[in-house]
C-alpha cells in the first residue's frame, strides 16, 4: 500500500568462499529495494547451501536463491509474505525435484538447503528448510531463529528436508517483531558448525564494519578446521517503521480533498459530463477527458470526512487496490493523463445500471437466468480470493450489469486484505460496522473475523432475491448486534413462497446462507457447482434426522418417553 | 445532474420520504414538548397555582433535556435512529398523557420535568438525516429537519388552545394535550415500520469514541472542562428553584441529595473526560487531527442566546400577549405562534446566508438584528398595536432562528469527525440557556426578560469577533470551468 511508506534502514554485508573445497556450492543474496516494493514485500536476505553429495547442489542453492530474489517481487502486491514465499519455494522445489529425477540414485539430484529472512516494516518473516541457520542478536543475547531438518545416523549427519529432495517440502515460517538495532546473521554449516556461536557475540560487539564481521566470522572457521564452503550474511536494522508515525498522517493528507463537481468543471483535463451518484460517503462522477473525450468515472471522497484519517486510508487502499485487479469482471481502476491534484481516482467507465435497479424490474428471475447472473459474481469473487482480499461488502448496489447481462463489480471499498495486517498497527480506530447491511455476512455485522466465506454469504443472499424479489431472513440480518439472536434467524425456503426453482436450489442457497461460516459451502466453487449439478447427486428420499427437520416435535417426543417412563417408575414403586 | 437543490416533493424518492418521515417525528415531540405554553390560563385556573409556580413549570419543562440528550445520543449509536426515535414517541406519548391527567401539582410537576425527555428527539434526526443526505444536500436536508420540526411550538401555540375550547370544559386542554400523546403513540409504529437507519444495504457506522469530546492541547482541554460548568450550574439553579428557597417541591435533603447527585455526574463525566484525552495530550495530536476548541465555545454560546432564547420566549409568549393586550387565549396562542412560525423560513434561511455570504459576517449581522429585536420586544406595551408587536415579534424571530440555522451551517466545518459530539454539545447549551432565561424570567418581568436577552447578545458579540472563518482548502473555478485547489492558511 503505497501511502504507508516504509521507513525500514538497515546495513548488510554477504561473503561466500569456496574454503578447503574446490567448488563453492552455497549461493547468497540479498535484495533491497525502493520506495512502494519496499513498503508491500520488504527486504529479502537468502542463503542456500547446495548438497555436495547431490550432483547439482550448487546450480540447486543458485537456482533457489536467484529465483526466489526475481520471483517474490513478482507475486501480487495484496499477497501475505507467507503465501508469496511458500507461492514461490513449492514452485521452484517441484522443479528442483523434477530436474533430479534424471538421476538414478534417490539421494542425488538438485538439493539444497535454504533459509531465507524478509524485513518488512516492523516485523521479521523467517522461511527455512535445511541445515543453514538465522541468529538474531538482540542486546548482546544470540538466538538461533531457526530449528536444524538434520539427523544424525553412525555420526553422520543427513538432511531430514531440503529443496528439491521430495516433490513436497514442508517449510518452517516464523514471524518476529522487529527491535531498533537488531542484528541478524544467516550461515551455512561450513561456518556454525566450526565456530561456538557464544564466541561470536564477542565477535560482533564492539565492530562497527559489517564486512569485518564477515571475515572474522569465516577465519575462526577455517582456524577451527572448517572443511566445508564457508558463507554468511549480517544484516544490522538501523530504522524500523514506528507504529505512531506522523509521516503517514502527512501522506494522508498529501492531497487535498476535491469540491463537489458541477456540470462542466473540468478537474485535472477531466471535464464533468454527469453527477452518477452521490451518498453520504462519497460522490461518482461521469467524466470525459478533454484532450481525447475518453469517458471516464471518477470517485471522489465526501467531504463530511475531510479530517478523518480512517476514511481517507481506507478510500486511498480502494484505488490501490483497483489498480491491482485485471479482471473482466472487476471495475478496472486506470491513471489519467495529468496526475491528480486532489484527493480521488479514476475508473473506466462501464455502461449499464446497478443490479439493485435491474432487480427492481426483472426479478423474480428464472433460475437460468439467475444462475447466468451469479456465476459470473462468482468468477470476479474468485478472483478476488485468489488475491486474498475478501470483498465484505457485496451488495446489488456494488454491481453493474448491461443490456446482455454481463456484469461487474463496482466497489472495493470495504475490502479486507491480508497482507494488510503486516503494516505497522494504525494508530487510529478502524471504522465499524454497527451491522445494519442487509447483504453482509453475520459475522461481518457482528464485527468478528471475516472469512471467505463471508462473501459466500453476500452472494447466496443476492441469489435468494433474484429468484424471489424479497431477501432472505425477512429484515432479521439488518438489526442483528448480538450473536444469541443468530439462533433465531430462520431460513424460508423459496418454496414456501412459490417460488419454483429447482428444489436443490433451495438445498444450496440454505447451506450457503449459514449462520456459521463454518456450516457454509468450502468455496464459492462449490457452492455453483451445486447449483448447477445439484440434481445429479439429489434424491426425494433423502430424510433428514428428525431434530433437523422439526426440533420441537424431537423434543416433544423425548419428554413423552420420559413422561412414559416416569409414569411406569411411579406406577412401579406404588405397587 | 443533481444540484444543490433539494426536491423536498419528490416523494419518489427514497431519502425524501425519509426526510418528510423524521421531521414529521420532531414536529410531534415539540408539540407535546411545549403543550403547555399556550393552555397557561387553563392549567393555572385548574390547579389554581401561583405565578412562582408556573415559572417553575417552564423550566422544569427544559431541564431534563440537557443531559437527555447525551443519553438519547449514545443510544442512536448503539442502537440506530430507528429505534430510538420510534421508542422515544411512544414513551412520550404516556409522558404526555400524564401529563395531562395530573390531578396534583406535584404530579404535573414531575410529569413536566419528564417531558424534558421529549426535547432530546433533535440529536437522533440529525444522525439519521446524515446517513442519508449526500453532503451536497446535507445542510439544506438538516436545515428542513430541523425549521420544520420547530414549528412544532408553534402549531402547539396556533392549534391546542381552540382544540381546548372546542373540547370545551374544565377539563378541555387535558383531552387536547392528551390528544397529542394520542398522535405521538400511533405514529411511533408508522415510524418504526417505515422508517430505516441507512439507505438499503448501506453500513450504520458506529461513532469512534464516545463519552467526551477530543481536544487538540492543554489550553483547550481546560476550556473544555470550564465550558461543561454551565450545564451544571443549570441543573443547580433548577434544583435550588425547586428547594423550598423555590416553589417547595422538593425538601431540603432531597435538594442536598440532588446537589450531591450533580457532583458526583460532573465528577464521572471530568474523568471521562480525561480518559478520552489523556494519551493525545501527552504524545500531542497530529496536524490533521488538530482544531480549535474556541470555536466550538463560541457557537455553544451563540446557539445559548439564540435557542435559548427561542425556548424561553416560546413558553412565556402567549401568556405575554394575552396579559398585555387582553386577549382570549386561542387569539394570543395563534398571535404568539408567529415567533415560531419564522422557523419554516429562518433556520434553512440562515444556513444558507452563511454558505454564501461567509460564517463569520453572516453571524455577526444575525445577532447584531437579534439583538436590536429583542430590545424592540422590551418595548412592546399595551399601547401599542398589536399588529405590530406581532410584526417587532417576528422580525425578532427571523434573527433568532436564522442565528441558529448559521451556528449549524458552521457545527460540521469545525471538525467533521466530531460533528455528532459537538451538535450534541451545542444543542445542549441551547437548553442550558432556556433554563438561564427562564430563569431569569421566573425574577423579573417580561420587558426586563427581554431586556436581559438583548444585553446577553451584546456579550456574545464581542465573543464572536474571536471566531475564524473555517481554513482548509478552497477551490476557485475559472472561466474556462477548471477547478483548482487553493489552500489557505
Amino acid at each position: 500500500m503505497d501511502h504507508i511508506p516504509s521507513h525500514l534502514e538497515v546495513r548488510c554485508a554477504q561473503l561466500s568462499q569456496a574454503g578447503r573445497k574446490e567448488i563453492n556450492e552455497d549461493a547468497i543474496g540479498i535484495r533491497i529495494p525502493e520506495g512502494s516494493l519496499l513498503s508491500s514485500k520488504g527486504i529479502v536476505c537468502v542463503i542456500a547451501d547446495g548438497v555436495s553429495t547431490s550432483e547439482a547442489g550448487r546450480e540447486a542453492s543458485e537456482a533457489c536463491v536467484k529465483n526466489l530474489l526475481y520471483d517474490y517481487y513478482c507475486t501480487p502486491d495484496t499477497w501475505t509474505v507467507e503465501k508469496s514465499v511458500s507461492t514461490v519455494l513449492h514452485a521452484l522445489n517441484r522443479w528442483l525435484f523434477a530436474q533430479g529425477t534424471q538421476f538414478n540414485q534417490t539421494d542425488k539430484g538438485y538439493i539444497c538447503t535454504l533459509s531465507i529472512l524478509i524485513l518488512k516494516h516492523d516485523l521479521a518473516h523467517i522461511f527455512h528448510v535445511g541445515d543453514s541457520r538465522i541468529y538474531r542478536l538482540r542486546e548482546e543475547k544470540l538466538v538461533q531463529l531457526t530449528t536444524d531438518h538434520s539427523r544424525k545416523v553412525n555420526n553422520t549427519s543427513y538432511l531430514a528436508r531440503a529443496m528439491g529432495l521430495d516433490s513436497k517440502v514442508q517449510i518452517d515460517y516464523r514471524k518476529e517483531a522487529l527491535h531498533q538495532d537488531d542484528l541478524f546473521i544467516l550461515s551455512t554449516d561450513g561456518i556454525h558448525d566450526f565456530s561456538d556461536s557464544r564466541d561470536w557475540v564477542t565477535i560482533i560487539k564492539d565492530e562497527q564494519d559489517l564486512n569485518k564481521i564477515c571475515i572474522n566470522l569465516q577465519e575462526t572457521a577455517l582456524k577451527n578446521g572448517s572443511e566445508d564452503n564457508l558463507s554468511c550474511q549480517i544484516i544490522k536494522v538501523d530504522c524500523i517503521d514506528e507504529t505512531n508515525d506522523k509521516s503517514f498522517f502527512d501522506s494522508l493528507s498529501e492531497l487535498p480533498f476535491p469540491p463537489l463537481l458541477k456540470k462542466d468543471q473540468v478537474l485535472d483535463g477531466l471535464k464533468v459530463c454527469s453527477s452518477l451518484h452521490e451518498s453520504s460517503r462519497s460522490q461518482l462522477y461521469l467524466v470525459e477527458d478533454v484532450e481525447t473525450g475518453k469517458k471516464f468515472v471518477i470517485k471522489t471522497p465526501s467531504p463530511n470526512f475531510s479530517d478523518d484519517p480512517a476514511y481517507i486510508d481506507r478510500f486511498i487502499t480502494e484505488s490501490w487496490l483497483g489498480k491491482r485487479f485485471r479482471h473482466n469482471k472487476l471495475v478496472q481502476v486506470t491513471k489519467g493523463r495529468i496526475p491528480p491534484t486532489c484527493l480521488y481516482y479514476l475508473m473506466e467507465y462501464v455502461k449499464g445500471v446497478t443490479l439493485e435497479e435491474w432487480m427492481k424490474k426483472n426479478t423474480p428471475c428464472s433460475p437460468e437466468q439467475a444462475l447466468r447472473i451469479i456465476k459470473q459474481i462468482a468468477l470476479g469473487l474468485r478472483y478476488l480470493h485468489r488475491q486474498q482480499v475478501i470483498h465484505q461488502d457485496l451488495k446489488p448496489g456494488n454491481i453493474l450489469i448491461d443490456s446482455n447481462e454481463q456484469i461487474k463489480l463496482i466497489d472495493y471499498g470495504s475490502c479486507y486484505v491480508h497482507a494488510s495486517q503486516e503494516l505497522p498497527a494504525r494508530q487510529w480506530t478502524p471504522e465499524q460496522a454497527l451491522g445494519t447491511a442487509t447483504y453482509s455476512a453475520p459475522e461481518c455485522a457482528l464485527g468478528k473475523r471475516v472469512e471467505y466465506a463471508s462473501d459466500q454469504f453476500s452472494l447466496a443472499v443476492i441469489l435468494y432475491e433474484l429468484l424471489s424479489g424479497t431477501l432472505p431472513y425477512r429484515n432479521q440480518l439488518e438489526n442483528l448486534t448480538q450473536e444469541k439472536q443468530l439462533q433465531h434467524l430462520e431460513y424460508r425456503e423459496l418454496a414456501s413462497k412459490k417460488v419454483f426453482v429447482p428444489i436443490w436450489f433451495d438445498q444450496a442457497i440454505k447451506k450457503a446462507l449459514s449462520p456459521l461460516p463454518d456450516k457454509r459451502f468450502g468455496d464459492i466453487d462449490e457452492f455453483i457447482y451445486q447449483l448447477e449439478h445439484g440434481h445429479e447427486n439429489f434424491s426425494m428420499n433423502e430424510r433428514l434426522p428428525l431434530i433437523d427437520t422439526n426440533p420441537i416435535r424431537f423434543w416433544q417426543g423425548v419428554a413423552l418417553i420420559q413422561a412414559l417412563i416416569l409414569a411406569i417408575l411411579i406406577a412401579h414403586l406404588l405397587k | 445532474m443533481s444540484t444543490n437543490a433539494l426536491k423536498v416533493w419528490d416523494f419518489s424518492q427514497q431519502n425524501i420520504r425519509t426526510l418528510h418521515l423524521t421531521w414529521v417525528a420532531f414536529f410531534i415531540t415539540f408539540v407535546m414538548w411545549f403543550s403547555h405554553a399556550p393552555l397557561k390560563p387553563l392549567i393555572m385556573q385548574s390547579f389554581s397555582m401561583t405565578i412562582a409556580q408556573w415559572k417553575a413549570l417552564l423550566i422544569l419543562n427544559v431541564a431534563l433535556t440537557i443531559p437527555a440528550r447525551i443519553i438519547i445520543g449514545m443510544l442512536v449509536d448503539r442502537l440506530g435512529p430507528r429505534y430510538v426515535y420510534s421508542g422515544l414517541l411512544f414513551i412520550s406519548a404516556f409522558i404526555c398523557m400524564a401529563f395531562a391527567f395530573a390531578q396534583t401539582y406535584e404530579a404535573l410537576a414531575l410529569t413536566r420535568f419528564l417531558c424534558g425527555f421529549i426535547g432530546a428527539g433533535f440529536v437522533i434526526g440529525i444522525r439519521m438525516i446524515g446517513e442519508w443526505f449526500p453532503a451536497r444536500q446535507v445542510g439544506i436536508a438538516e436545515g428542513v429537519y430541523g425549521g420544520w420540526g420547530n414549528f412544532g411550538s408553534a402549531a402547539a401555540a396556533m392549534i391546542l388552545p381552540s382544540l381546548a375550547l372546542l373540547f370545551g370544559g374544565d377539563d378541555g386542554w387535558r383531552y387536547a394535550i392528551a390528544s397529542c400523546g394520542l398522535i405521538s403513540l400511533v405514529y411511533s409504529f408508522i415510524f418504526y415500520l417505515r422508517a430505516r437507519n441507512t439507505p438499503k444495504g448501506s453500513n450504520y457506522f458506529k461513532a469512534k469514541r464516545t463519552g467526551g469530546l477530543e481536544v487538540s492541547n492543554k489550553k483547550d482541554f481546560v476550556l473544555y472542562l470550564f465550558m461543561n460548568v454551565p450545564m451544571y450550574c443549570a441543573l443547580a439553579v433548577l434544583v435550588w428553584k425547586l428547594s423550598p428557597s423555590g416553589v417547595s417541591l422538593l425538601s431540603q435533603t432531597g435538594a442536598y441529595l440532588f446537589y450531591a447527585f450533580l457532583f458526583g455526574l460532573a465528577v464521572y463525566q471530568f474523568s471521562h473526560i480525561y480518559k478520552v484525552n489523556h494519551e493525545n495530550l501527552k504524545h500531542g495530536v497530529p496536524e490533521i487531527d488538530q482544531y480549535k476548541f474556541k470555536q466550538v465555545a463560541i457557537l455553544n454560546w451563540a446557539y445559548f442566546v439564540s435557542f435559548g432564547s427561542e425556548l424561553a420566549v416560546v413558553s412565556m409568549l402567549p401568556a405575554f400577549f394575552m396579559e398585555t393586550f387582553n386577549l382570549g387565549i386561542a387569539q394570543a396562542g395563534l398571535l404568539a405562534s408567529g415567533f415560531a412560525l419564522m422557523n419554516l423560513l429562518a433556520r434553512p434561511g440562515g444556513g444558507y446566508l452563511s454558505d454564501t455570504f461567509g460564517r463569520k459576517v453572516t453571524m455577526n449581522i444575525l445577532v447584531l438584528g437579534l439583538m436590536l429585536g429583542y430590545f424592540a420586544m422590551s418595548q412592546i406595551s399595551g399601547e401599542w398595536l398589536v399588529g405590530v408587536a406581532v410584526l417587532f415579534c417576528m422580525i425578532c424571530s427571523f434573527f433568532v432562528q436564522a442565528t441558529e440555522g448559521a451556528v449549524f451551517a458552521m457545527v460540521p466545518l469545525i471538525k467533521r469527525r466530531m460533528t455528532g459530539q459537538i451538535a450534541g454539545m451545542t444543542g445542549a447549551y441551547g437548553n442550558v440557556g432556556a433554563v438561564s432565561y427562564l430563569t431569569v424570567y421566573s425574577f423579573v418581568d417580561p420587558s426586563t426578560f427581554f431586556m436581559v436577552i438583548a444585553a446577553s447578545s451584546a456579550i456574545l458579540l464581542v465573543m464572536l469577533q474571536f471566531l475564524e472563518e473555517p481554513r482548509g482548502h478552497i477551490s476557485e473555478v475559472d472561466e474556462h470551468g477548471n477547478v483548482q485547489l487553493i489552500s489557505v492558511s
